[in-house]
């Protein structure tokens, strides 16, 4: 999915003196304040701070409710939190570098990727498994739509040849790479590990054993 | 030191039941340690067992999401699951335990043990058949799951599969110090406040809630027990819960009944092992709560509901009776369905308490279809005996002639349970009969099929007849007679083979069809055996009754000749 393209882009300062991103005439702030903006924002989203100390973010702008949030979170989680960023506009991105020069280890940005290649990221999808709350951020999220629904509607390509992007250890790895590339795992196991009368790899076991944890069954073989 | 690994992928109390398995283990072999493998969300169960060295908790949540969500790769759950499974590799052990007999454990159990013959329990052969260990292990797998009314307690099975002894253990659980501490302080209090000086009142612990509602006392049924609890002299009702809003609340709905008034425990797992400590007795449904009081010895009254497996994983230790619908009317299945209804009432309950506390068994008079059991042991371990209430003499002859026979054919010693002989001569003989009739049957059944078999040698195109004839066969695995036994076990034999050629498969199966051959004829065996027993007896009781008739007629000043 393209990121929509610029047409244009600036940056302009607010009555309260803070810059202030516009994007194909879309102020990604408030003109007016946009530090009270971001404070009523994160007062609005209170409680998925409080519910969780893993919060996405889709869009960064240049981040004042992403401060407002760490503010929240330093003081309600008591500095134990993660914030994950996900920003498609690398120019706006750098721009919030260079001029809010903002550093904060808890804190991670990804910029202008390829979806796929976002849920191939192991430390993403590690974020991920333990269930972030996800705050959007309005002016950015309705600025990059598409990228956006995209990223949250994803269906990731089950092919065992696209697994390849993922870092095995050596032996899985000299596994997989055996396996038909066009088939995904599911099929395999059903249509040549289920049927199979020889085992010749000890990683098929483990196959097998994830085929049938994923079928939630903790039933006695026998029924 | 030989480092044993148990995988035990279930749920907790079955986790907290291996705590006997590890004790004998480390008993039995003192330069061992016993790691545990079990799913995360079971942790806080885990770790309560005392004789575990390590733990590994697979994150069954995390691999489920990865699998099963459309937004990951299934290349990160095989990751994940592969690297975890190579940690727990790396440790060199003695011997792997499979104590879960699901498919996951198998498969495990297969990887971890590869060629080596260093494993107990079924796993998965190279030819993706189920192996087993050995007999026992075959036993577990086939017959405790299948068979209507389970002749063997799987603890018991489980030390048969590891051919160890069971040994007893006196401190099985961990328990925190201060949790004792204020356990023992509490309870003090209660007992202070609730005694006269004529009376010491017993306090009775009540475990509200189960995790499967098909095995909770009811509401109706626990209130008015509350009820007449609290109206007698001689008993003190406190009630557990654990730390969870849904038993919270449970426990609000019950004490409006009782303004407000019910002693309530709150505790999580570590804790209530303190707790349990300070009760005369546990009166509980199938629940981990159950586990941990047998494990430290409290004196329980479990009430068997629902499918709550009773005589396959009930209570282990000899101070406990089981209250339970007639087994007649029971399905022990967990995928299948039962009736929602439980005839138990709270007089059931009440009375079996006072047996509990005076062993007077003629004070009780339990509702129809409702029955009451004690444990008692022999040479194959625990065993749940009538006491009294509603049974079927068949039923009950099944259960305790199948363990008897059990034990002949896996070449236990066991004495033959004369605590059949209870059973009216007549009940005893039609069994006998009816039992035989079966077991003869089926020996026809089980010719047919050798004869066609044979012919197959001669003809390959007669194996329809054979199939047909094997079909007619394997239907005695469904049987309640003790034949279901060894055709269940001939079952598994006939599945497990694997040979590529037919000449290989039809050796097989004659050996197998020979050895079903050699079990049926135990089974005459066994069978004689107890038409001789209630012959003898019958003549003793006789004799003793004709002894008796006549000091009763000397008596009365008759002359005797």
């Amino acid at each position: 999915m393209k990121i929509p393209r610029i047409s244009s882009y600036e940056i302009k300062i607010s009555k309260t003196g803070h810059e202030v991103p516009v994007v194909n005439n879309i102020h990604l702030h408030s003109i007016y304040d946009p530090l009270k903006e971001a404070d009523d924002f994160i007062k609005k989203n209170h409680k998925f701070l409080q519910n969780k100390k893993e919060i996405l973010f889709l869009g960064l702008g240049f981040g004042y409710h992403i401060d407002s949030a760490r503010e929240f979170l330093n003081e309600f989680h008591k500095g134990n939190y993660s914030i994950v960023i996900i920003e498609p506009n690398e120019q706006v991105t750098q721009d919030y570098i260079s001029i809010r020069k903002i550093k904060d280890k808890n804190m991670h940005l990804y910029v202008k990727e390829n979806i796929e290649s976002l849920y191939f990221n192991k430390k993403l999808v590690s974020f991920l498994l333990k269930r972030p709350s996800i705050i959007s951020h309005p002016p950015s999220f309705n600025l990059y739509k598409n990228y956006f629904k995209e990223f949250l509607t994803f269906k990731s390509p089950q092919r065992i040849g696209d697994m390849k992007r993922i870092s095995f250890e050596k032996d899985l790895k000299k596994f997989i790479n055996e396996l038909d590339p066009e088939s995904d795992i599911d099929s395999h196991i059903k249509n040549k590990l289920i049927q199979k009368k020889i085992i010749r790899n000890e990683n098929e076991y483990l196959l097998l054993a994830l085929y049938y944890m994923s079928k939630d069954s903790m039933t006695e073989i026998k029924k | 030191m030989n480092r044993y690994l148990i995988i035990n992928l279930r749920r907790n109390g079955d986790i907290l039941s291996s705590a006997r398995l590890i004790n004998s283990i480390i008993v039995n072999d003192n330069k061992s340690n016993v790691d545990i493998l079990a799913y995360k969300e079971f942790k806080n169960a885990a770790k309560c067992l005392r004789q575990v060295d390590k733990f590994y908790f697979i994150d069954r949540k995390k691999i489920l999401t990865l699998k099963k969500s459309s937004l990951f790769s299934d290349g990160f759950a095989i990751n994940y699951f592969h690297k975890f499974m190579n940690e727990v590799k790396k440790n060199n052990f003695y011997k792997i335990i499979n104590m879960s007999n699901d498919h996951v454990s198998a498969y495990m159990t297969s990887y971890l043990s590869e060629n080596k013959k260093k494993y107990h329990g079924i796993r998965f052969s190279k030819n993706n058949t189920i192996e087993s260990s050995n007999q026992w292990a075959m036993l577990f797998n086939e017959v405790l799951t299948e068979y209507q009314h389970t002749p063997i307690h799987y603890i018991d099975c489980y030390h048969k599969i590891l051919e160890i002894p069971l040994k007893r253990g006196v401190k099985l659980l961990k328990s925190k110090s201060d949790h004792e501490e204020m356990a023992s302080k509490n309870f003090s209090i209660i007992r202070k406040n609730i005694s006269t000086s004529d009376i010491e009142k017993k306090i009775i612990g009540i475990q509200l809630k189960s995790s499967v509602r098909k095995k909770e006392i009811s509401k109706e049924v626990l209130i008015a027990t509350l009820k007449r609890l609290l109206e007698s002299k001689k008993y003190f009702p406190v009630i557990l819960i654990a730390p969870i809003e849904k038993e919270r609340q449970y426990i609000k709905e019950i004490n409006a009944h009782f303004d407000d008034s019910l002693v309530t425990v709150e505790a999580d797992f570590l804790a209530v092992i303190s707790v349990i400590k300070n009760l005369d007795l546990l009166l509980t449904p199938d629940t981990v709560v159950k586990h941990i009081a047998d494990l430290i010895n409290i004196p329980i009254l479990e009430i068997s509901l629902g499918n709550a497996p009773f005589l396959k994983q009930g209570i282990y230790n000899t101070k406990g009776i089981v209250l339970t619908d007639s087994l007649k009317k029971r399905i022990f299945k967990s995928n299948r369905k039962t009736s929602s209804q439980s005839n138990i009432t709270d007089r059931d309950i009440i009375e079996c308490i006072d047996y509990m506390f005076t062993e007077m068994k003629a004070n009780l008079n339990l509702s129809t279809d409702v029955a009451l059991y004690k444990t008692t042991q022999d040479a194959l371990g625990v065993r749940y005996d009538l006491i009294t209430g509603s049974y079927d003499p068949a039923l009950e002859i099944t259960r305790l002639m199948s363990r008897y026979y059990i034990s002949v054919i896996m070449d236990v010693s066991n004495t033959f349970p004369r605590e059949i002989l209870r059973f009216s001569a007549d009940s005893i003989n039609k069994w006998v009969y009816d039992q035989k009739d079966h077991v003869n049957n089926a020996t026809r059944n089980l010719l047919n099929t050798l004869r066609s078999l044979l012919s197959i040698k001669e003809n390959l195109y007669k194996i329809q007849k054979f199939v047909w004839d094997l079909d007619k066969l394997l239907a005695y695995c469904n049987s309640s007679s003790i034949v279901a036994i060894p055709t269940l076990l001939f079952s598994a034999g006939i599945e497990s083979i694997s040979d590529t050629t037919n000449i290989k498969n039809i050796k097989n199966i004659e050996r197998l069809i020979y050895k079903l051959k050699e079990h049926y004829q135990t089974a005459i065996i066994c069978i004689k055996h107890l038409e001789k027993n209630c012959f003898d007896n019958h003549i003793k009781i006789s004799r003793e009754k004709l002894v008796e008739s006549r000091k009763r007629g000397k008596r009365d000043g008759q002359l005797q000749i």
